[in-house]
């Protein structure tokens, strides 16, 4: 079942002092990530993946096309941070919110009316699920970049999300700790079914995945639908190229 | 070998002198391969010998045979570019074509790149994340590094041809 969708997305940010220029992070971009699939996006930096996330979350609104979530498009409805809906994950901590690990990752819960010991109950199970039970009492600053990952996926968990968005999971994340990072995200998608989308900025963040995806210059290229429909477009690009000479 | 033929129909000393001059980055032939090579383009009917000439000092032996590319030949290059690249060491076929297309023809060279970088995507995700510290692990992160750098190289190059393009308006030999 398809859960997220990117139907011919294009984001545009003005530019100058009367937006003479313009920014185009994402061009014309379509995709689909199905629940139970583990999918990657690999780009460098400024090539727009930390954008597709924000469309993705809803957070950011695409200039032209539709980000559906569901069948539901998210300019008209807000799945972010609801139950059955999509957690986005990213390492950053407020203090402002709290300053421990478990209150943060609580946090998630405060608009579902839930009593203060059945949300740290559900926190210290969050926690617990994505191995970092023992991080519960820290302050989040003391976090290395792995914990911090595993407690920004906890706190996204928390609320019981369909889909997870993860901003960057490796990074800073030495070679041997990012595979148990990875397989994290692996056993989320195949043995509680969620669907699992997270960028990554080297290709060492792709082993195992089910499909991945590269982006630059604001282009998606890859494994772009789930049955692998578009895979052949390369091909079919080029014997289009031949035919053409 | 065929582009060079094509470029400029000359003798097999001299377009050895021209492969390795434009190729030795990539592929670095044995002395006689360069020999080797035209003869088969030859006999595959893609260049053809045009008259004898004699090296100036009355010798022989010195006499050379010039070769110049065929109407076949001039097909042949039109395919061989847009083919698939092959299983066999596809990063090492898509450098030689990258060096034999021209620069004109940049749209060429983004496809031939879109296609290899669909092949280390592939070979990225079918990689196990399996467990640390087994024999298998070593080489598998020897392949992980790999084709991680491979797949940085082809995120770098694309920009850097795209901006090539925008400076190329007209054909503009490698």
């Amino acid at each position: 079942m398809t859960l997220l969708r990117f139907d011919r997305v294009t984001k545009r940010f003005e530019r100058g002092a009367h937006g003479t220029r313009e920014r185009v992070p994402l061009r014309d971009a379509s995709m689909a990530i199905d629940a139970g699939e583990v999918v990657a996006l690999v780009g460098k930096g400024r090539s727009g993946r930390t954008t597709v996330m924000r469309l993705a979350a809803g957070i950011a609104r695409p200039t032209e096309g539709v980000v559906s979530f569901d069948g539901h498009e998210l300019v008209d409805r807000r799945f972010l941070g609801v139950p059955d809906g999509i957690g986005y994950c990213h390492q950053r901590f407020s203090h402002v919110v709290a300053t421990t690990v478990v209150d943060h990752v609580g946090s998630g819960l405060l608009g579902l009316k839930l009593s203060p010991k059945e949300a740290a109950d559900r926190a210290d199970e969050a926690l617990e699920r994505v191995g970092a039970a023992e991080c519960a009492d820290m302050d989040p600053e003391a976090l290395d970049y792995a914990e911090a990952v595993r407690v920004s996926i906890a706190r996204a968990l928390v609320v019981g999300p369909r889909l997870l968005l993860v901003d960057d999971p490796i990074y800073g994340v030495d070679l041997d700790e990012r595979d148990e990072v990875l397989r994290l995200l692996h056993s989320l998608a195949r043995e509680d079914g969620f669907a699992v989308f997270f960028t990554v900025g080297s290709g060492t963040g792709l082993v195992g995945v089910d499909r991945a995806i590269s982006i630059d210059g604001g282009e998606l290229r890859g494994d772009l639908e789930p049955a692998s429909a578009d895979v052949h477009q390369l091909h079919d690009d080029v014997r289009h190229l031949r035919d053409t000479r | 070998m065929l582009s060079l033929v094509r470029d400029q129909p000359s003798w097999g000393y001299e377009v050895r002198a021209r492969f390795l001059e434009r190729y030795s980055t990539v592929i670095l032939p044995r002395d006689a391969a360069v020999y080797e090579a035209l003869d088969r383009l030859e006999q595959a009917g893609l260049v053809e010998p045009f008259g004898e000439q004699d090296a100036g000092d009355g010798s022989r032996r010195a006499q050379r045979t010039h070769y110049r590319i065929t109407h076949a030949g001039v097909d042949e290059l039109h395919v061989w570019p847009r083919a698939e690249l092959p299983d066999d060491d596809p990063a090492q076929e898509l450098l030689v074509r990258m060096r034999s297309i021209d620069l004109s023809e940049i749209d060429l060279f983004l496809t031939l790149l879109n296609e290899y970088e669909q092949h280390v995507r592939d070979q990225l995700k079918n990689l196990p994340c399996e467990r640390r510290g087994t024999v298998g692990s070593w080489r598998r992160e020897l392949y992980r590094l790999r084709w991680s750098a491979e797949l940085d190289w082809i995120l770098w190059a694309r920009p850097y041809l795209r901006k090539l393009k925008g400076r190329t308006p007209q054909a503009a030999p490698t």
